[in-house]
């Protein structure tokens, strides 16, 4: 029984996230496109869900879906929100994208059956522990222990990078006065 | 101390000769107190240089007159010879050293003696000048080249301090490097030098070809004077590629010592400024061109026809440097010319197999000329920078000291009685020898003792000329004259005592040692005065200065210049001209290298050039051709990469697969 | 059935799927923020990748989540920066469209 809601959940997800992602890139109106990509977010934190990994999937929903699925929808709003898509398969760039992208794909599927890989890879292992204390304490020893330096530097990248997008996206003060 | 320990440092020591000069040009050239100081102070305290450098050369000649008198003891002659291995590759090991033996006591005593009265009479000289600093350097600088040079026991360390001795040379002459003439009369030396320099080294690598089995087979050190004899003899090669090597090895010494066809760069060296002139280009510098042919002797005397050459090398020098000087107005380059023609005897006198007498002239030339040049700088200065003869005379009258000095270096040069005569005379007595026994004629011998006698008239008759163009007669200058500085005056005097009684203490008269007795080559030579040879000479020199005296000695002219001049007007023009050696290279020079450096440039140009280009062009058309493809836009490029990523990796999967 | 379940092969193709659908969005879009949206993707398709192999190779220590988290806080930087990248551009050139961003010619 709990596998086949398993089976049945990832498989929807699995196709809601791909659903959302073709979305947001064959989606003429680029709001559309931005709803599109929050629905893929989502999808994709119910599959966190189902890797065990809740605390993942909660900052998914925190930063993803939240956050910057909110920060997309104001830069359409502030840029042009009506412009559309033009007819992108009648360009030659969009046929070598095609054929390129279509070599990546069997490159890593290649990648993903190769032989020695999978024989390498412990199939089907779940770990009832996960599921019954979930993975927040895990992460936050690690955090606070053996990551504490990325962690610090993330902290500093992001202050830095609230910064730098403060400076880029205000307006010139000469400007303002002017008006 | 006592005498003997101090004698074995002395000996065992040598190297201390040289490299105290160097010392000194080092602490000179790397102190920097002195840039704290203003002008004024340094102006009332630069005498510390002067006393640094003579210092070092004083020391030097102290210890080298301990050496000489050491070496007087004994009846063997005296040799010594340091060598530490150098430079291995391969076989080859060159070695550096010092070689203490008769020949090199006689040289550092002229070096030592000569530069350090020399830097003495500098300080008066130089005093005013702003260069005075760097003069004193580059004189310890060349004192340590050319008594290194001297100490050398090997061809390749000999031609080390060689290219020193050149390079001080060059420094010096071009002193005053911001009068064009001293800039060109540098480059002059130089460029003249090199060719002959070039020759030298093709000679050493060659000499060394020859008989490199000599040296791997035998422990001696590669190249070393000692063993040149032994060398010369293991080579058994077509007689006609050791005279080759010979005259190859000859042309260092013919560039070095201003001989026949690499002569024109002494007379413009006296744009140096004047105790460079009496040192390097008169006492010691040129003579090292002397000393090396006495040095390689053996190579030279095992080929008959390379000693004849040198021969007539230094005969056509001594000969045609003295017609030039008949003519000249300069006082300097009266005396460069007479330094040339004066090489030349020392020259022809080693090539006619007149070993001790060719090293005998150049002792006594080295005082007496070196004396002379100072002297003329004393007019000059004396005169505020005239040179010209035309406006001197009378002079003996304001600087006494200065014409009496002049006059003994004059007499010396001159052959008349003074050392001049005795070693002119040991010379022109071996040419006649060399004419072979009476009745038979050998007319190659006669030519250049006739050669040679005839320069010996020549000789007084130019050198009377300058004598009383400059002293004698009336003044007919501008400016009034001064005797010069005590500092200057000194060094003439003490310098006058060597020039004139040297010949007389070192011939063997009155139980003295006898040069030739000291420095020989081969076996010790007997030296047989010859009387009659000795009045020729005498009387010739006194012709000489009867000629001189009844054109240019007011008191008793008889012959009015002019009138001689015009009748022998294109002699006398080939000798104002310096016979045209000046034009006739210059000549040479645009027709030949101007039609190669012509040639060559259009091959640059053409060629070259156009290769050059058309890598350009390629690349040029390539970029103008595949600009199109940047076309700025950031999805392009990324899909670029990606794509160019994706078939290096399916690349790399089939080559795997396969 | 047992094929079905999901495994670690399902959600590698998952990842590689989204990935590739995210690529090619990023060389074909003209607009500016979708090409941005498109960044994302590719971030959580290996985002995908992480978890999936935390949980199925090394479920005790977890190390693919820490290393998700941390991708998503970069991606958050590089987000912010981006867009408003975006928008500043857009103030100079009244354009989001890529086709029109070319001073980089030659």
């Amino acid at each position: 029984m709990k596998e086949i809601i398993i089976t049945i959940s990832f498989y929807i997800l699995a196709f809601l996230s791909l659903l959302g992602a073709m979305g947001v890139v064959f989606n003429k109106k680029i709001v559309n496109s931005g709803l599109m990509l929050l629905l893929c977010f989502l999808s994709i934190a119910g599959l966190f869900l189902l890797l065990n990994a809740d605390f993942v999937a909660m900052a998914q929903i925190l930063v993803y879906s939240v956050g910057i699925a909110i920060i997309v929808i104001f830069a359409i709003m502030l840029t042009n929100p009506n412009s559309t898509q033009a007819d992108i398969f009648k360009r030659p760039r969009s046929i070598i994208s095609l054929i390129s992208c279509f070599f990546l794909m069997i490159l890593m599927f290649m990648a993903i059956f190769a032989d020695p890989f999978i024989r390498m890879l412990p199939s089907g292992l779940t770990t009832q522990r996960l599921i019954e204390a979930g993975t927040s304490g895990i992460i936050g020893k690690a955090l606070f222990t053996v990551y504490v330096l990325p962690f610090e530097i993330i902290s500093i990248l992001l202050l830095v990078a609230i910064i730098g997008a403060v400076l880029l996206a205000r307006r010139d003060i000469e400007k303002i006065e002017e008006e | 101390m006592s005498w003997s320990q101090i004698v074995d440092f002395s000996i065992n020591n040598v190297w201390i000769i040289p490299l105290l000069p160097l010392l000194a040009f080092s602490i000179i050239i790397f102190d920097r107190a002195y840039e704290k100081l203003t002008a004024r102070e340094f102006i009332s305290k630069k005498e510390y240089i002067a006393y640094m450098v003579v210092g070092a050369t004083a020391l030097g000649l102290i210890q080298s007159l301990i050496i000489f008198l050491t070496s007087i003891d004994g009846k063997e002659e005296f040799i010594k010879v340091v060598n530490y291995s150098w430079l291995q590759a391969g076989t080859l090991d060159l070695s550096f050293g010092w070689i203490i033996d008769n020949l090199s006591i006689m040289m550092l005593l002229v070096v030592t003696s000569v530069s350090m009265l020399i830097q003495i009479y500098t300080h008066g000289y130089m005093e005013p000048d702003p260069g005075y600093r760097r003069f004193y350097a580059y004189l310890a600088l060349f004192n340590f080249s050319m008594l290194g040079l001297v100490l050398s026991t090997n061809l390749f360390q000999i031609y080390i301090f060689w290219e020193l001795v050149g390079l001080c040379s060059y420094l010096l002459i071009g002193f005053w490097m911001d009068r064009p003439s001293a800039a060109h009369a540098a480059k002059k030396a130089f460029i003249v030098n090199r060719i002959g320099d070039s020759l030298f080294l093709i000679g050493i690598v060659g000499f060394l070809l020859l008989s490199y089995n000599f040296w791997l087979n035998n422990d001696y050190a590669f190249l070393s004077f000692m063993h040149l004899e032994q060398a010369v003899h293991s080579i058994h090669v077509d007689p006609m590629i050791l005279t080759m090597v010979g005259i190859c090895l000859f042309f260092g010494a013919v560039a070095k010592s201003a001989q026949f066809p690499l002569h024109t760069w002494l007379p413009d060296a006296m744009e140096g400024p004047t105790p460079i002139s009496a040192l390097i280009h008169a006492a010691t510098m040129v003579a090292a061109g002397v000393f090396l042919v006495a040095r390689v002797y053996p190579i030279f005397v095992a080929s008959p026809i390379t000693m004849n050459f040198i021969a007539w090398t230094g005969a056509i020098t001594l000969f045609m440097a003295a017609t030039i000087a008949l003519t000249q107005f300069d006082i300097k380059r009266v005396l460069a010319y007479s330094t040339c023609s004066q090489l030349g005897y020392m020259i022809f006198a080693m090539g006619i197999g007149a070993y001790s007498a060719g090293l005998f002239h150049l002792f006594t030339h080295a005082y007496f000329k070196a004396m002379l040049f100072l002297c003329s700088g004393a007019v000059i200065v004396g005169l505020h920078h005239e040179q010209d003869m035309r406006f001197m005379g009378g002079l003996r009258k304001y600087m006494p000291k200065t014409a009496i000095t002049y006059l003994v270096g004059t007499l010396a040069i001159s052959g008349i009685l003074f050392s001049g005569f005795f070693s002119k005379d040991l010379i022109l007595g071996r040419a006649l020898s060399n004419t072979g026994p009476a009745g038979t004629l050998d007319l190659n011998a006669l030519a250049l003792f006739s050669l040679a006698f005839l320069g010996a008239g020549l000789t007084a008759f130019y050198m009377f000329r300058s004598y009383f163009m400059t002293f004698e007669g009336e003044y007919r200058g501008h400016s009034k004259p001064h005797e010069a500085p005590k500092v200057m005056t000194t060094p003439l005097i003490i310098l006058a005592f060597p020039s004139a009684l040297i010949g007389f203490i070192l011939s063997g008269f009155f139980h003295m040692p006898d040069f030739t007795q000291y420095i020989y080559f081969g076996h010790q030579g007997h030296h047989e005065p010859n009387w009659g040879m000795m009045a020729a000479s005498l009387l010739i020199a006194l012709a000489g200065t009867m000629g001189a005296a009844s054109f240019f000695w007011d008191k008793y002219k008889t012959i009015e210049t002019t009138t001689v001049i015009n009748k022998i007007k294109p002699l006398y023009l080939l000798s104002y001209n310096k016979w045209y050696f000046d034009e006739l290279y210059y000549w040479l020079v645009r027709k030949t290298f101007m039609a190669a450096s012509k040639l060559s440039a259009m091959f640059d140009k053409y060629i070259i050039d156009e290769i050059v280009n058309l890598v350009a062009q390629i690349t040029k058309e390539l970029g103008a051709t595949f600009k199109y493809i940047q076309n700025g836009k950031t999805q392009f490029a990324v899909l670029v990469m990606y794509t160019g990523l994706i078939v290096i990796s399916i690349v790399l999967v089939v080559y795997a697969m396969i | 059935m047992e094929l079905l379940y999901p495994d670690l092969i399902h959600y590698l193709i998952l990842a590689a799927i989204l990935f590739i659908i995210g690529l090619y969005g990023l060389f074909t879009s003209r607009n500016a923020i979708r090409v941005l949206m498109c960044v994302e993707l590719l971030l959580n398709s290996v985002n995908i990748n992480m978890v999936a192999f935390a949980n199925y190779v090394d479920p005790n220590l977890i190390r693919g989540d820490i290393f998700a988290l941390f991708i998503m806080a970069v991606a958050a930087a590089e987000a912010a920066v981006a867009f408003a990248i975006v928008l500043a551009i857009y103030r100079n050139r009244s354009t989001v469209d890529m086709e029109d961003f070319d001073t980089l010619k030659w």
